[in-house]
């Protein structure tokens, strides 16, 4: 599969593509890092700090919860703003 | 310059909001500028003036905008006092921007209804104005969408054509020196961060110590809030530098540093950073997006994944590897040379020049009768 083009050079462009698959598959393992990671800190979190992280992830990844709307229309994380984010959130599980 | 009677040309431009660091204020002063050039006067006017005072721009004063022969109206998301400007019984012209589509603010009401409220107020525009002009290939099928009569290209900057204004950058060819990757855009969905944020993650593994991502733009609150999470949660405190707003010189300065650009904006309508770039001999990395696609043609290093542990090697192989990064610019050079040729003083003066001697030529009744057909063309 060609993961990426550099214009004009096609030799290149076709011994780099495979360098970089290559290591793809070495480090496959590696892979989901980067949400292992999230759900893994996300355990370690405050409550309240998770459900936050959880619904601006949610928001920005195709899923919006309109809980964010309330953010902007409080223009900051006051008190009350967390306490109905967690209503909500425990109302969607 | 003046017409047969002696009379000077003038022309006004206004936008909503007028910054000093945003691509339409960007636009507006090239323009201003390259107006002058051939003596055509002329002033920056807006609703909102943010980080800026007259005389460089001034707040919307119907009374001051009387005295021209064209106001070009710059229009992007919707503009609130649209209807009070079609009041003024001058000939206007369409800039037209990109709007950003609303399903890129789920977050925030406001910008979602404007983003709509933008895409309707063309159809007003459509009526009210004598021509359209728009800054690329992209905007313009969008303008042919919306059933505008031979919409024109007009420059969004100026790239000298024999480029000999290109500032040779330093390349820091050292071996483990560390690397610093750079963005510049304003922080929201649509310009995706939060994916740039990710792939630094591995990108922090394979990179020498102390490299650095150096996000720059203006900021989203509630999307700054996610994107500080994230950064605090991949343990990226001190790698990721969220830089807010910077001057020009700062910008300079993080041009200067950087060993790539990574762009992976989802919708884009050109992207000026990229040419700025360019411009300072940093490789570009990109998402095939239309505008982004169309800024770059074929140059840089076109990505065909968004995966962040995909990019994030990519980019790696790359940067290590000499004789790609002379590749890239190499044809980053040529795609410059490219974009002068459409992209020029010249071209705005020649497009604006031709447009308003049509106006002082044409009695103002006419216009209005005619108007609706957008009679004006290059």
């Amino acid at each position: 599969m060609k993961l990426f083009t550099l214009f004009d050079e096609p030799d290149l462009t076709r011994r780099l593509n495979s360098e970089v698959s290559s290591a793809l598959v070495r480090k496959a393992q590696d892979h989901n890092q980067v949400e292992t990671t999230l759900k893994m800190k996300s355990k370690a979190l405050g409550r309240l700090k998770f459900i936050k992280l959880h619904l601006l992830h949610k928001e920005f990844s195709g899923h919006p919860t309109h809980i964010s709307r309330m953010l902007v229309a409080s223009g900051r994380y006051a008190k009350r703003s967390l306490k109905l984010m967690k209503i909500r959130f425990w109302e969607s599980q | 310059m003046k017409d047969e009677f002696q009379q000077p040309f003038r022309i006004h431009q206004y936008h909503y909001s007028v910054s000093s660091s945003d691509g339409i204020s960007y636009q507006m002063f090239f323009i201003q500028s390259a107006l002058a050039h051939a003596g055509i006067s002329g002033s920056v006017f807006a609703t909102r003036l943010n980080d800026i005072s007259s005389p460089k721009a001034f707040k919307l004063d119907f009374e001051k905008m009387w005295d021209c022969d064209l106001l070009l109206i710059h229009h992007s998301l919707g503009n609130p006092s649209l209807k009070q400007l079609n009041h003024l019984e001058i000939p206007k012209a369409l800039i037209y921007h990109n709007i950003t589509p609303a399903q890129f603010f789920p977050h925030d009401p406001t910008l979602s209804a404007l983003s709509e409220l933008g895409r309707k107020q063309l159809q007003i525009l459509k009526k009210d104005t004598i021509a359209a002009f728009t800054g690329s290939k992209f905007n313009f099928e969008e303008l042919k969408k919306h059933l505008f009569h031979q919409p024109q290209l007009l420059p969004l900057l100026d790239i000298p054509e024999d480029l000999k204004e290109v500032k040779k950058k330093k390349q820091n060819s050292k071996k483990g020196a560390p690397k610093n990757l750079l963005f510049v855009g304003c922080l929201t969905p649509h310009k995706n961060q939060n994916q740039l944020i990710k792939t630094f993650y591995y990108l922090k593994k394979l990179l020498p110590k102390h490299s650095k991502l150096y996000l720059v733009g203006s900021q989203d609150p509630v999307f700054l809030s996610y994107l500080n999470l994230l950064i605090k949660q991949l343990n990226l405190n001190l790698e990721i530098k969220l830089t807010g707003r910077v001057t020009r010189k700062i910008l300079e300065q993080h041009y200067e540093m950087a060993d790539a650009f990574v762009c992976l904006s989802k919708h884009e309508g050109f992207c000026i950073p990229l040419v700025e770039a360019m411009s300072r001999q940093v490789p570009v990395f990109y998402l095939t997006t239309p505008g982004v696609k169309e800024t770059m043609g074929n140059s840089g290093v076109a990505l065909h994944t968004e995966d962040p542990f995909e990019v994030a090697q990519i980019i790696y192989t790359v940067l290590e590897n000499p004789k790609a990064l002379s590749a890239i610019l190499r044809s980053q050079h040529r795609r410059l040379i490219e974009l002068g040729r459409e992209h020029n003083v010249d071209r705005v003066q020649k497009v604006l020049l031709k447009l308003v001697k049509q106006v002082r030529s044409t009695p103002y009744f006419q216009i209005n009768r005619r108007e609706s057909e957008q009679f004006i063309t290059a």
